[in-house]
């Protein structure tokens, strides 16, 4: 009997696998939002940065 | 008739992105609320009814949908526990992000939304290039202070709407369903937002340091709170427009993506202060970046010729003065009597003295400027300031914007000078009046009202001529000297004497031949004037424009200091204050020094008096 073929999750036309990058490029995008942030308002006045 | 109502909706997308752009200048008569205002209201009425009675599934995908509700607790949160840190724009944004992506379920009507907020920013970037060339008034909120006139606050908002409609003007120009001509207009409006950017990139390189923006100086936790969701909202946004970029080989997405980078960027060193807007664009974004549900493929949409009509028939409306017939707006800077009229009579003089700033950048020769800056100044009190205002409002120049005040006004004002001039102390009256009468043509008043001061006790022997000129130069008008000349010596030196005349004898070696010499100063805000007459000398007059840097220090006790003679120098007399303001040296003629390395002068150094100093034989 043919046994019905796992869903490959590793392809760009699978939901799973689209959902994952997602959230995967999400976190790379906000820490590196966050890191900015925290380099504007944190340590930019003892470097005499962006802002004063 | 519930169900009519929600199919106004994607009407409604349509305006609050299209007069997003203008949301300061077309608001609606009577009710004073912007048009964009109305829409987004519009629009979350039509979401919940839709959602509420007539059971639709709220169409949001949960990642997007959990940090915008919780954006929009928050906030209430923080203002039920009374801290204002997060602004009410946020929930109105949270709302209008939510209601479009429920009511813009097909990509079609995404696309043509964001297309017509492009036509619309881009019209608005063109009026803003002619606004900083000075060939019309600023429209926008973003543009009411133009280009050579920013703060944080403006320049923020106009530039992070310019940044956005660039984007999408270039994502749609990448859009290769949209018809030849529609990707045309969208390059015009690149073009036109991009170099209303570029201008605007160089002014921020050029000032970054003055421009920080009050809202982040204190990171408290509700404003952490909030940064971070919104910070997480936006990636995810993000994440998803590269993933369907990717899975859709789909330029627009990635440009989009891109503009969104770029706008948080911006937005995390110049955070904006109108969130309306944003938050549409970020809606329809986010509409753009969720496929379609198969139902909704037959919805309609606006023929882009109407969209486009629409778009250039609001910027008219506000471009040419259509909402000027409504003259109870006093939030448009266009009806500057009113909106003046406004500020003046609930006081905010703040606020007055900042329009009337923008007006002068825009055009300093306008007189109803000067008319109003000296309406002001006599409020305040500062009549010498209110007569120079008036002297330069009665000058006649170009009107380049504004019509000319009538002469009605004009008389009110110097009626309101007169009463202030008479409710002053004898000896602080100062001329400003009488310098106004001048400026307006009345030359018989202006004589008439110096002559009604007090006569001097005695008279002093000479001849009144000096007197005169000294008078008729602090008058601002030499022509009156053989006027003055023909009065006695008695009202002359009374009148000076109102003005804080003081005598002295002149020591005994000083030379008899240039005796009686007189010596006057005034001073205002930072600009001194000094003449100087001597028998058988021409007047001379100094004026500095330098003192700008401010010592503590009382100035009423000011006066000229007795004439010294150094050996080698010559005499020499000073102002007497804390930093030695100016000094009158003779030999063999005047002079008037500077110290330039030490001028300065007291925060109140800005009081309106003459010190004259007369020496007698």
């Amino acid at each position: 009997m043919m046994q019905a073929a796992a869903p490959d999750k590793t392809r760009p036309s699978d939901p799973f696998w689209r959902m994952r990058l997602e959230r995967r490029i999400a976190w790379g995008v906000f820490l590196f939002f966050l890191a900015l942030f925290a380099v504007l308002y944190g340590y930019t006045p003892s470097f005499g940065g962006i802002l004063p | 008739m519930i169900r009519y109502t929600v199919t106004l909706a994607p009407y409604l997308i349509f305006l609050a992105v299209c007069a997003g752009m203008w949301s300061v200048f077309e608001r609606i008569p009577i009710l004073l609320t912007p048009l964009s205002a109305i829409a987004a209201a519009g629009l979350s009425l039509t979401c919940a009814v839709d959602v509420w009675l007539l059971h639709t599934r709220f169409r949001m995908p949960f990642e997007l949908l959990w940090p915008a509700l919780a954006l929009l607790l928050l906030t209430l949160a923080s203002r039920f526990a009374g801290d204002a840190a997060l602004p009410w724009g946020f929930i109105g944004a949270a709302a209008l992000f939510g209601a479009i992506q429920h009511h813009a379920p097909k990509k079609a009507l995404v696309e043509y939304a964001l297309w017509a907020m492009c036509v619309s920013g881009g019209l608005m970037a063109c009026w803003e290039l002619l606004a900083a060339d000075q060939a019309a008034f600023p429209t926008a909120f973003s543009a009411i202070l133009p280009l050579r006139h920013y703060s944080a606050d403006t320049l923020a908002d106009g530039f992070l709407l310019l940044l956005l409609t660039f984007g999408i003007a270039l994502a749609c120009l990448c859009r290769a369903p949209f018809r030849p001509w529609m990707r045309l207009v969208a390059l015009g409006a690149m073009i036109s937002s991009g170099m209303v950017l570029y201008r605007w990139i160089l002014l921020l390189l050029s000032s970054h340091k003055s421009l920080r923006s009050p809202l982040w100086e204190q990171v408290t936790p509700w404003r952490l709170l909030a940064i971070l969701l919104i910070l997480w909202l936006l990636s995810r946004l993000i994440a998803r427009l590269f993933v369907t970029a990717r899975r859709e080989a789909s330029a627009m997405h990635f440009f989009l993506a891109v503009v969104l980078i770029l706008a948080v960027l911006t937005a995390l060193c110049y955070p904006p202060r109108h969130y309306l807007l944003p938050g549409a664009a970020l809606g329809l974004i986010a509409a753009y970046a969720t496929p379609t549900p198969p139902i909704y493929t037959a919805l309609p949409k606006p023929h882009p010729w109407l969209l486009a009509g629409g778009s250039l028939g609001l910027a008219c409306m506000v471009c040419f003065h259509f909402m000027h017939l409504d003259p109870l707006n006093v939030y448009d800077t266009r009806n500057y009597e009113s909106r003046l009229a406004a500020l003046f009579e609930t006081g905010c003089f703040g606020e007055l003295q900042a329009t009337l700033s923008q007006i002068e950048q825009i055009a300093p020769q306008e007189r109803r400027h000067h008319f109003w800056h000296s309406k002001l100044a006599i409020s305040q009190d500062r009549l010498e300031e209110a007569a120079d205002a008036f002297i330069a409002a009665s000058k006649p120049s170009e009107n380049l914007i504004l019509a000319a005040f009538s002469e009605v006004k004009q008389e009110r004002l110097l009626a309101e000078l007169r009463d202030k001039t008479s409710a002053k102390k004898k000896g602080a009256r100062g001329l400003a009046y009488e310098r106004a009468l001048l400026a307006a043509g009345e030359e018989k008043n202006a004589l008439a009202a110096l002559h009604l001061r007090k006569k001097y006790p005695q008279g002093v022997g000479f001849s009144p001529e000096p007197l005169a000129e000294v008078l008729a130069y602090m008058l601002g008008h030499p022509g009156l000297t053989e006027t003055l000349a023909q009065w006695n010596e008695r009202e002359l030196l009374g009148v000076l004497a109102s003005l804080g005349l003081q005598a002295q004898q002149a020591p005994p070696e000083f030379p008899r031949e240039t005796l009686p010499l007189m010596a006057a100063a005034h001073w205002q805000d930072t600009r001194l004037t000094l003449l100087v007459r001597g028998k058988g000398y021409t007047l001379t007059e100094g004026r500095s424009f330098t003192m700008q840097h401010y010592v503590s220090g009382n100035l009423n006790a000011t006066s000229w200091s007795p004439l010294v003679h150094f050996p080698g120098v010559g005499w020499h007399s000073r102002l007497r204050n804390p930093s030695s303001l100016a000094e009158l040296r003779w030999n063999e003629g005047f002079s008037i020094t500077y110290p330039q390395g030490r001028l300065s002068a007291p925060p109140d150094f800005g009081e309106d008096r003459w010190l004259i100093q007369l020496w007698l034989p």
